[in-house]
């Protein structure tokens, strides 16, 4: 029997079986999608360049060659050169390391903290519901960009103080949807009897209502993570994210505009990467919905 | 033996017209017996229910001269008190296992989940006492269907399931808010039969809430028989078809059987059992 078949046997043996048969008919029915699949190869490729990176940068990130600055590209620097003589392949390939940390450290912040306000909120309702409503409104009232610019400068440029502000900004949206489903979630009858069976009112929230929320925020999330990029590259760019020399593609864009016209490839390059890792998680988020979905089963 | 104690229970509503009364000074007693509580749908039955066990929402306002169980006051009682009253002390079964299982918990975890709130046993132990519960619920393969969701279950097997949960702890009262409603009519009879067995063994109250008139005279000691939020009669459940109200006999004669046939079945009249009825409100 081949594996494909063992997979998809409308008679499994085991549950493990028919576990992993149901996770492989998901994928089979990802990979029908050329931008999803798209979306996977690309978010994974980024992840494995980023581990990868000491290997594929070939030469030191920040060495400088005052003499070679502003090359096009050539053998020896596959992507030219930056102002200051650094090699941009190298520099573009280290450049995913703090993408994806900003990226993965603002989901693990912000969703946890959406989910406890949008739940407390839908569970509760009342003046608890109102008051933490009102709290998100308010952050949701700014634009993103502008608002975490005002806490970058409250807690002073870095990468740690450019995750806190992009998760300040980006778990309203979390709670919304979280309270969303709690508000249905919480009429039910298994939550009656969960009441009915004396279960305390946080076992019930953490057991009960959470693992039922927790989907649609995984797609929220994903779908969210494009926005992570352009709000942490938007920050680098206006320098207060990452800080020289770390080579962090806002900061290169930012640097490369005075060349624009003369040495294009110096801004073209990062900019080329943010738009192709923003995608990769657009797809990816857009892909995983179509999955995971019921309705779109 | 514990029991329940209800006095001129009130539970209200507001509405755009005043404020509706839903359960109209409402009295009984229940030790350990069969009671049945029959009524149309709005009649007040499951609210009743609801309020003896403190779980009728905002805005709803419950009020009674006395509510005690065991003689601990049900009107004044904190959010900690409620949970050592419920699933220890009363047990409630709802209409649909579909709806009142929690459809991402696999069965085996939401009845261990009750247990251990209420004892200190370890989690082996209590793993193996939910599957000895199991199988005294009539489950044929105890350790297969705690493993399973709850969608992978029949309607039938559900309640059974239901039960056993409310059962784990040995409360002394149990309210069945039609518990085989939601059952095909094959599975109801044995559902109805193992919860009956099941009381008896344990010395256990019982609270069943029900429309129909023939599972209520078969399975319980005493019926009360609500209408507009108010109880119009009490009756021993064997003499419910010698009931004297209005409103009973209508609901009698509703019934269908060997001599209606072929007959056009009567309804209800309720212009006059509104005129016997003393001023509503």
């Amino acid at each position: 029997m081949t594996l494909h078949a063992w997979l998809i046997d409308d008679a499994p043996a085991s549950a493990w079986q028919a576990q992993c048969g149901g996770y492989y008919r998901g994928l089979r029915r990802a990979m029908r999608s050329p931008s999803t699949v798209f979306g996977i190869v690309s978010v994974l490729g980024i992840v494995l360049i980023a581990l990868l990176a000491p290997w594929l940068g070939r030469v030191d990130p920040n060495a400088q060659d005052i003499l070679a600055r502003l090359q096009p590209a050539s053998a020896q620097h596959w992507l030219g050169t930056d102002q200051l003589g650094r090699d941009l392949w190298s520099r573009l390939i280290f450049g995913t390391r703090p993408t994806l940390l900003i990226v993965v450290l603002v989901a693990l912040l912000s969703a946890p903290m959406g989910l406890v306000v949008g739940i407390c909120s839908g569970y509760f309702g009342g003046w608890v519901s109102a008051v933490l409503m009102r709290i998100t409104d308010v952050f949701m009232a700014f634009p993103r960009l502008v608002l975490a610019l005002a806490f970058v400068a409250v807690l002073g440029p870095g990468i740690v103080n450019a995750v806190l502000a992009i998760t300040i900004t980006a778990w309203p949206p979390y709670a919304r949807l979280a309270r969303t489903e709690t508000l249905a979630i919480r009429n039910s009858e298994f939550i009656h009897a969960a009441r009915v069976a004396g279960i305390p009112t946080w076992r019930i929230l953490l057991g009960h209502v959470l693992p039922l929320c927790i989907p649609s925020t995984v797609i929220r999330v994903t779908l969210d993570m494009a926005g992570v990029i352009l709000t942490a590259a938007g920050l680098g760019f206006l320098g207060l994210g990452a800080q020289p020399p770390l080579a962090e593609w806002g900061a290169m864009v930012a640097a490369g505009r005075q060349f624009i016209f003369d040495q294009w490839w110096v801004a073209a390059v990062p900019g080329a990467a943010i738009l192709l890792g923003s995608l990769a998680f657009n797809l990816l988020g857009d892909g995983l919905r179509d999955v995971l979905d019921p309705k779109n089963a | 033996m514990p029991e329940l104690i209800v006095e001129n229970l009130c539970v209200r509503f507001p509405s755009w017209q005043g404020e509706l009364t839903v359960v109209n000074q409402v009295s009984f007693q229940l030790g350990s017996e069969r009671l049945g509580i029959v009524g149309e749908s709005g009649s007040g039955k499951s609210m009743t229910a609801r309020a003896v066990l403190g779980l009728v929402r905002p805005p709803g306002k419950v009020q009674a001269d006395r509510m005690r169980f065991d003689g601990i006051d049900l009107e004044r009682m904190d959010a900690r008190g409620w949970r050592s009253i419920r699933g220890r002390r009363v047990g409630m079964i709802m209409q649909d296992p579909k709806y009142s299982l929690n459809p991402v918990q696999r069965v085996m975890d939401q009845i261990a989940e009750i247990a251990m709130l209420h004892s200190d046993m370890g989690k082996r132990k209590t793993r193996e006492r939910v599957l000895e519960m199991l199988s005294e619920v009539g489950v044929e393969d105890p350790a297969r269907v705690a493993n399973c969701y709850p969608h992978q279950l029949s309607g039938g097997l559900g309640q059974r399931v239901m039960i056993a949960a409310m059962l784990i702890n040995s409360p002394d009262l149990l309210i069945a808010d039609e518990p085989t409603s939601a059952l095909d009519v094959m599975v109801r009879g044995q559902v109805l039969q193992l919860m009956d067995r099941e009381i008896k063994r344990r010395g256990m109250g019982l609270m069943l809430i029900s429309h129909d008139l023939n599972t209520v005279a078969r399975y319980c000691d005493r019926v009360l028989i609500m209408y507009q939020g108010r109880i119009v009669e009490t009756c021993a459940a064997d003499r419910l078809f010698e009931a004297q109200h209005p409103y009973t006999r209508g609901l009698l004669a509703c019934l269908p059987s060997v001599e209606t046939r072929g007959k056009k079945l009567s309804v209800l009249d309720r212009a006059a059992i509104n005129a016997e009825m003393p001023a509503y409100g």
